[in-house]
């Protein structure tokens, strides 16, 4: 039978389960007793003064897969089994994972096999999963509370029934009753008796205030190896003979905080509940029906006390965001607080459009290929314990190898368990700035809300606002995170840049040294790399810390907005002929490829399903061609600002599109073409099913590369054979 | 290579678990975790299979799925594989048995699955919801294996063992009751994250036909919960990767009497290949012959291409090369290069760690082959002709100034999409390395 005694700090668990222990041993039993707090002295007495080596310490010495049950196992008076827990320092690490981590060692291993009473001496205060471990079925059949009349131990007492409670719901009686270990207060016994009326337990045991404990104390013993305190040694007696498999148990039934405080400070109630309020230990035959019949309705703590709000879901998280953008401050170290998983994914992210473009296209993209990215690879002990020294070893070496900047990045794992890393932006020097970003995983928010968060870190931290602006030179703004065309769209902007005359300046942040980043205000002007709602959020952050100046529209994607773009960029530094010379060029190509596919789609129908991307590079060309949009779908699983077009007006715009409708609205609309990403459509043959690039190339010909393959497919062969082999899909692999 | 230049980062733990497990067919895999713990796996698993979407359109009359786009729900975003509970701030601090319990019910309402499992993310494990008591409360008569510590920094083979002893402990394996005709095997240590798993398979099963031996499940590469089912129905467990599955292989033996064979290295190379079927041939009453003629046939063809291009360059006879890889596979591939193909160790970089019986058949394979018994253990150091890891590697060796072949033996790939299945192992493997080796030096 495995028992747990819980109560308050202090209260005096650990003497009540030692003697506990030493009754059931006395009376034949094989008993263990575990320690589950982290002041690791709840065998004390057991074990005659002498300290155990805890479970979490010396896991954290060799490791969570090794070690033996006999190195952490002890035997003390009446032949109990000694173990501690521990725990971590204070202030540091996870307490509550430091159990769970404990409770894994020793099912591994066993622990319990041989014992026929195990008792948990359980630190009460804070019933957090971890300190609940003790609680699950598979370890406590029966659960006693040490308690004093105390109002916060009282207080602690219910709060572990609600623990259980949270368990055991109105499923389970698991609750043995109250052990009152008596601190002489004024109304001491009508307080814990009112609080046992009202949960609706037994008092198993009093235990009086007795100078025989102190002496015992002393002595580094357990009463029941005293001589001459013969009453005090009948109490843990008969506590002991209550411990049977066939102990009568209860349900756990908390109080509200209020229920409670009433109950424990209304003396008058209490009086007249108890007649005279004379100290009674209650019997387990006291139970008051009457009281359980007067409760409230039965609930989940859980389900109570969890803020009702209906929070959207986070889109990845700003971890890896915060990592993403990090890497591309190319002479910077990013180091990533956290178990080695989070920064698998990281890499894998930041690395998938690297391979793929060396691979495809022979294009070498070192940020992405080879990032400046390391992890601290924290392990059980760190997240136990406490994960700072490993971080701080860890920036210690990485400063060695010379980098121009040092960003460490935290993840849900550091900052659930309190690590603050903000402590190292201490070690910052002129030469190597450390920079912090508590991304705290995605406790700080999405994946953007990381990319977000680190640009205004880095820029908070290196820009350098003394900078004056020097002539035709630009930054760009916004390229970070993954996109597969993000090196071959550089190359088209630095194309243009250069028949230009303009330099840039700073790539913040899709690749730029800390210095660029430092030089930052030298641009006069700011261009922004994609036109998305996050993008738009960075370019009003930046005019408002910075004063920027931005050229209106980001990169182009299509003519049109190629042609307005360059026009604009051409009057901001005086280059007007240049961009003149640019734009006609590409736009006779524009027209001519427009003249020839128009024949041929003019009056077709589009149908768009799109997630919340800016369309009017392809729009453009479809107005151009004389085609009609018939319907757009948006698909804004973001939850964002709704932007497809910088003309709404112009079609049918659906933005609260889910996919619902999609199969009435193709058969009323009848479209000739249907473009729709992620999403197999029904196989029909009267129309053409496309997808579009989700980053199309900037620069003049994006729209008209897709209308090309339209007017082709259209004209031979709407389809390929392939796309009527779902059937066969469906009846080879279903 | 600059100072700067970090290693690549290899899967930790909780990818061990969720690859093993998302591997039974039919099986759902619940990460209780964030997002940002569940896109690469949804992906890699979608990437790395050929599976049925778990949704049927609405047209097909099922009334499963309730939108036409996909997976547009809450717990899967758009992929059909790992859904998870998109956890975040608040859920760390007021627990997440509300949002696992409401997982669990839409998944047992909509999803029909042989078998579900529930694995915490490192975050989520922390906080020490009980969930198999959830899940047993929400799905009382589903089978469900649930992983609440997916351990902090542990790698990919303690999470796949750690869900493999769960499974197997979890199981209940009746009695065989009906006499089988041939020996039979199960193939133990197999997963999803291994580069070419569909086509290992396929032609380890091709051979052990050879030795008219049957191969009953594959565990964790497309098996199904009936084929766990009959894991005791088999002669022998063997185990690719002894430190995926020695462990539970042993349990198995324990606990139902099925014996194990440990393969001593991966089936990789002719001699290996012969060695390993022999022995269990061998052991099972079977004949090897088969497979030992083919096996020559093999190495005979392999010879006239060996030669002629010995011929030209006196390769590939002296060829650098440098293995990144678990520690099976570093002394796997290393053995057959300088064995059988004369070729150098430069570089062995083990990934995953090793035990010392690991370590001891490294050491001595530097000081037999390396060049004055040494070797790098470096990987992004190397000056090798040929170098043999996963895509990251390759690419960042890339950036450097040596030239040299990369060629992929783990995951992630470059991204190449196969399909036709490929090996390095077994036969038709070696003589596929081959292949890749002799096309790989071809310009020194």
């Amino acid at each position: 039978m495995d028992i747990a005694v819980y109560g308050k700090g202090g209260i005096g668990k650990s003497t009540v389960s030692a003697n506990l222990s030493a009754a059931l041993a006395g009376s034949g039993a094989r008993v263990m007793q575990i320690g589950c707090d982290p002041k690791h002295d709840s065998t004390r007495l057991l074990m005659h003064g002498e300290s155990l080596p805890t479970v979490l310490e010396y896991l954290r010495t060799v490791g969570k897969e090794n070690g033996e049950l006999s190195e952490i196992l002890k035997e003390g008076s009446f032949g109990v089994g000694c173990i501690e827990a521990g725990g971590p320092r204070p202030g540091v690490g996870c307490a509550g994972r430091g159990i769970i981590s404990a409770f894994e060692f020793l099912d591994r291993h066993r622990a319990r096999e041989g014992y026929d009473v195990t008792v948990y001496d359980v630190l009460g205060d804070v019933v957090c999963g971890g300190f609940a471990v003790p609680v699950r079925r598979e370890y406590a059949d029966a659960v006693f509370l040490v308690t004093s009349g105390e109002f916060m131990a009282l207080y602690a007492a219910n709060n572990i029934l609600r623990g259980i409670r949270n368990f055991d719901g109105d499923k389970y009686q698991r609750v043995a009753g109250i052990i009152y270990n008596e601190r002489l207060l004024e109304d001491e016994d009508g307080r814990v008796r009112r609080f046992a009326e009202a949960v609706g337990l037994p008092i198993c045991a009093k235990v009086p205030r007795s100078s025989s404990f102190a002496r015992a104390e002393q002595q580094n013993r357990t009463l029941m190896e005293l001589e001459d305190c013969q009453a005090e040694q009948e109490i843990f007696r008969g506590l002991a003979g209550q411990i049977s498999d066939e102990m009568r148990l209860y349900e756990a039934r908390p109080l509200s905080d209020e229920e409670l405080e009433r109950v424990v400070l209304s003396k008058e109630q209490s009086e007249s509940a108890a007649g005279n309020g004379t100290a009674k230990v209650f019997q387990r035959e006291d139970r008051s029906e009457q009281c359980l019949q007067e409760r409230q309705p039965e609930r989940r703590e859980a389900e109570s006390e969890r803020p009702q709000a209906e929070r959207p879901p986070l889109y990845g998280c700003a971890f890896n965001g915060a990592a993403t953008a990090a890497v591309n401050l190319t002479d910077a170290l990013v180091i990533v607080h956290s178990p080695r998983a989070c920064a698998f994914y990281t890499w894998q992210n930041i690395s998938s459009p690297g391979r793929k473009n060396l691979y495809n296209r022979g294009i070498l993209m070192p940020s992405a290929i080879s990032p400046h990215l390391e992890c601290t690879d924290m392990k059980q002990e760190d997240v136990v314990f406490g994960g700072m020294d490993r971080l701080r070893t860890a920036v210690r070496e990485a400063m060695k190898r010379g980098p121009k900047a040092i960003i460490v990045i935290s993840s849900c794992v550091s900052g659930i368990i309190g690590d603050d890393i903000r402590q190292l932006e201490e070690w910052s020097t002129e030469e190597l700035p450390v920079i912090t970003i508590p991304a705290d995983g995605d406790i700080a928010g999405d994946y953007m809300e990381g990319i977000r968060l680190c640009l205004h870190t880095i820029a908070g931290k290196l820009i350098d606002r003394s900078v004056a602006p020097q002539e035709n030179c630009v930054n760009l703004i916004g390229e970070a995170g993954v996109g597969n065309n993000r090196a071959s769209n550089y190359r088209i902007f630095q194309n243009w840049m250069q028949k230009l005359g303009i330099r840039v300046n700073c790539r913040f942040l899709g690749g730029a040294k800390r210095e660029e980043v430092n030089g930052f205000l030298r641009a006069p002007l700011n261009l922004l790399a994609a036109d998305t709602a996050d993008n738009r959020e960075l370019k009003d952050w930046l005019t408002e810390q910075y004063g920027c100046r931005f050229l209106e529209g980001a990169l182009p994607v299509g003519a049109a907005a190629a042609e307005r773009w360059l026009r604009k960029l051409g009057v901001f530094f005086d280059c007007e002929e240049q961009a003149e010379a640019l734009i006609s060029g590409q736009m006779e190509a524009y027209q001519r490829e427009i003249e020839a596919l128009r024949p041929q789609l003019a009056g077709k129908r589009v149908f768009l399903t799109t997630i919340n991307v800016n369309l009017d590079w392809l729009l453009s060309v479809l107005v151009d061609l004389g085609m009609e949009v018939c319907f757009i779908g948006v698909l804004n699983y973001l939850r964002q600002t709704v932007k497809v077009s910088d003309h709404p007006e112009k079609y049918p715009i659906d933005e609260a599109f889910n996919g619902d409708r999609t199969e009435e609205l193709l058969a009323d609309l009848k479209p000739d073409i249907v473009v729709a990403n992620y999403a197999t459509q029904k196989n029909s043959d009267a129309y053409l099913v496309d997808a579009l690039p989700m980053t199309p190339a900037i620069g003049f010909t994006a729209g008209i590369e897709v209308a090309k393959r339209w007017a082709q497919l259209l004209r031979y062969q709407r389809k390929g054979g392939w796309m009527d082999d779902r059937a066969l899909f469906e009846k080879y692999f279903s | 290579m600059t100072e700067l230049s970090s290693r690549n980062i290899s899967p930790d733990g909780i990818t061990g678990m969720i690859l093993a497990l998302d591997g039974i067919k039919n099986t759902v895999v619940l990460l209780n975790g964030p997002m940002g713990c569940k896109f690469y796996h949804s992906t890699t698993s979608q990437f790395l299979t050929v599976r049925p979407p778990m949704y049927l359109p609405s047209e097909d009359g099922s009334g499963r799925t309730p939108v036409n786009y996909n997976f547009l729900n809450k717990w899967f975003f758009r992929q059909s594989r790992v859904p998870c509970t998109y956890l975040d701030g608040e859920d760390y601090v007021y627990g997440t048995t509300e949002k696992v319990r409401e997982a669990l019910l839409y998944l047992k309402e909509q999803v029909a699955f042989d078998l579900l499992a529930v694995v915490n993310s490192p975050g989520a494990s922390l906080i020490g919801d009980h969930l198999a008591e959830t899940a047993a409360e929400v799905l009382p008569e589903t089978k469900t294996i649930v992983l609440e510590s997916p351990g902090y920094s542990t790698g990919f083979a303690f999470g796949y063992e750690t869900a493999f002893r769960n499974l197997a402990e979890q199981l209940t394996l009746p009695a065989p009751t009906e006499k089988r005709s041939r020996k039979r095997v199960n193939l133990l240590g197999l997963s999803l994250w291994q580069r070419y798993w569909i086509g290992d398979i396929e032609e380890l099963k091709r051979l052990f036909e050879l030795c008219n031996i049957e191969v009953g499940c594959c565990v964790f590469a497309e098996n199904t919960v009936e084929e766990l089912a009959m894991l005791r129905d088999a002669d022998l467990n063997v185990v690719l990767y002894p430190e995926m599955a020695s462990d539970t292989a042993r349990y198995l033996k324990e606990r139902y009497g099925v014996p194990y064979y440990l393969c001593p290295v991966l089936p990789v190379g002719f001699f290996a290949v012969e060695q390993i079927f022999s022995e269990i041939a061998g052991l099972l009453g079977e004949d090897a012959g088969p497979l030992m003629e083919e096996s020559e046939r093999s190495r005979a063809f392999a010879w006239s291409k060996l030669d002629s291009f010995h011929q030209l360059c006196g390769l590939p006879n002296g060829a650098l090369y440098a293995i990144e890889g678990t520690a099976s596979q570093v002394i796997s591939y290393a053995k057959f290069f300088s064995e059988y193909l004369g070729m150098i160790p430069e570089t062995l970089e083990v990934t995953d760690g090793m035990d010392g019986q690991k370590r001891e058949a490294l050491l001595k394979l530097s000081e037999q082959y390396g060049i004055d018994g040494k070797v790098k253990t470096e990987m992004l150091q190397s000056r090798a002709d040929l170098v043999f890891g996963e895509a990251n590697t390759i690419a960042a060796l890339k950036l450097g100034s040596h030239p040299f072949t990369g060629i992929e033996i783990s995951q992630p790939g470059m991204g190449y999409i196969d399909l036709i299945p490929k090996t390095q192992m077994g036969i038709r493997g070696t003589l596929f390395l081959i292949e890749q080796v002799l096309n790989g030096l071809q310009a020194i």
